[in-house]
């Protein structure tokens, strides 16, 4: 733990916080701020929280651009982009009952952390399913992922055989993706006509990660390993055989 | 008038923090977006007016307060949503038990810069110096505005235990 100044060891102040996000601190206030969150673990997990309260404003928000650039009529107000981010919403999963999207820049943002969702094809109906839905044999699934930033991905399968690979493919080690919402990854899974219970996890990582090992983890334990700069998230599905 | 570009960069930087204090005084998330919206769509109107006066973040501090108090009083909620601003501050439960009646008395009958005072010191935890900087005055001015408001705080303690 670095030693600290009596100036450094000062307890950072919210107004420390958004003067540094603001760029408004000086190259040694600066130094002295990053110092102090280094040594101090009460500033470091207020740091935290506020960064987490900050990302989630900028996902929810239109940016200001969207508000306010060349397309908007005029002054808008709250209720405006309201209505403007439901109805996107609404659009966008509209548009992907028919088919999954490509990745593209919007102005509505994303809220929280990266995720997994999946669209099944049953009998030539598309719908969004959720975690813990029942599946049947022959389901076709497609997996999209959400995420506010460019990451890396990884998507590990468990079955009843064992834990496989499913995305990249051709690679041992996440793959960098780009940021957007619902976004297709280009492959289906077709479920097979053995019941119970198999779970698809992701991995959401800020450099490209090894597969294997955390295929083994899955392999001895049921349970979601921690994985170093990455985040996870896990979609259950409990496939049944259609009663006679 | 700035560019769109510059307006965002200034909007993502600042917004958030805006955000998270407007949202803690008024206590609910479409009146602090309403407020968010109105003091940045203010400062990049006149910009050129503001320009080099003081930090963005100075202004933001004091627009956002000043404008989160006005509408408190102009809906006349102070009272009852002071106490939900302040259980979601991130302070010590006791403390913040304490400070979420003191500044329900505060917001609703204290005068405008001692109201200001109030929120920087006890919702934003603010230091003196730090106060001195954003309302413009010094750290010992700052020091006797909050002594007086603990000694009328004191008072109202007194005049509420007799009642």
């Amino acid at each position: 733990m670095p030693r600290l100044s009596q100036e450094q060891r000062e307890c950072i102040s919210q107004l420390q916080v958004d003067r540094y996000y603001g760029d408004e601190l000086t190259s040694s206030q600066r130094a002295a701020f990053e110092l102090h969150m280094r040594g101090c673990e009460r500033c470091a997990s207020r740091h935290d929280a506020l960064s987490a309260e900050r990302a989630e404003f900028l996902a929810r928000v239109p940016s200001w651009r969207a508000l306010h650039g060349p397309r908007a009529a005029q002054r808008p107000r709250r209720a405006r982009w309201q209505w403007l981010s439901g109805g996107l919403a609404l659009a966008a999963a509209a548009a992907l009952m028919l088919m999954p999207h490509e990745p593209s820049e919007g102005s509505v943002r994303l809220k929280g952390r990266p995720s997994i969702s999946l669209f099944v094809k049953r009998g030539g109906r598309v719908a969004r399913a959720s975690s813990g839905d029942l599946f049947m044999p022959g389901d076709q699934l497609r997996v999209t992922y959400s995420s506010i930033h460019p990451v890396y991905l990884g998507l590990l399968q468990r079955d009843s055989q064992g834990v496989e690979v499913q995305y990249p493919a051709t690679a041992d080690k996440t793959e960098l993706v780009p940021a957007g919402r619902d976004v297709a990854l280009d492959f289906s899974i077709e479920l097979d006509a053995r019941p119970g219970v198999e779970q698809l996890f992701a991995l959401f990582c800020d450099r490209a990660t090894q597969l294997d090992p955390v295929r083994v983890s899955l392999q001895r334990s049921r349970l979601l390993p921690s994985v170093m700069h990455c985040q996870l998230d896990e979609v259950v599905l409990d496939k049944r055989v259609a009663a006679p | 008038m700035l560019s769109s570009k510059a307006c965002e960069e200034l909007y993502t930087k600042h917004a958030p923090g805006a955000f998270r204090r407007a949202r803690r005084m008024l206590g609910n998330t479409a009146d602090a977006d309403d407020v968010v919206h109105d003091v940045f769509l203010a400062l990049f109107e006149d910009y050129a007016r503001f320009r080099g006066q003081s930090a963005v973040s100075t202004y933001v501090y004091g627009a956002i307060t000043h404008a989160c108090l006005n509408r408190l009083r102009n809906q006349r909620k102070r009272r009852d949503l002071a106490a939900a601003q302040f259980s979601e501050a991130r302070v010590d439960p006791g403390r913040a038990a304490e400070s979420a009646a003191m500044l329900n008395d505060l917001l609703a009958r204290l005068p405008e810069q001692l109201s200001e005072v109030a929120v920087y010191h006890y919702l934003d935890e603010l230091s003196q110096r730090e106060i001195a900087s954003l309302i413009g005055c010094s750290h010992t001015h700052v020091g006797a505005l909050i002594a007086r408001l603990t000694q009328w705080v004191s008072l109202q303690e007194v005049s509420s235990c007799r009642a």
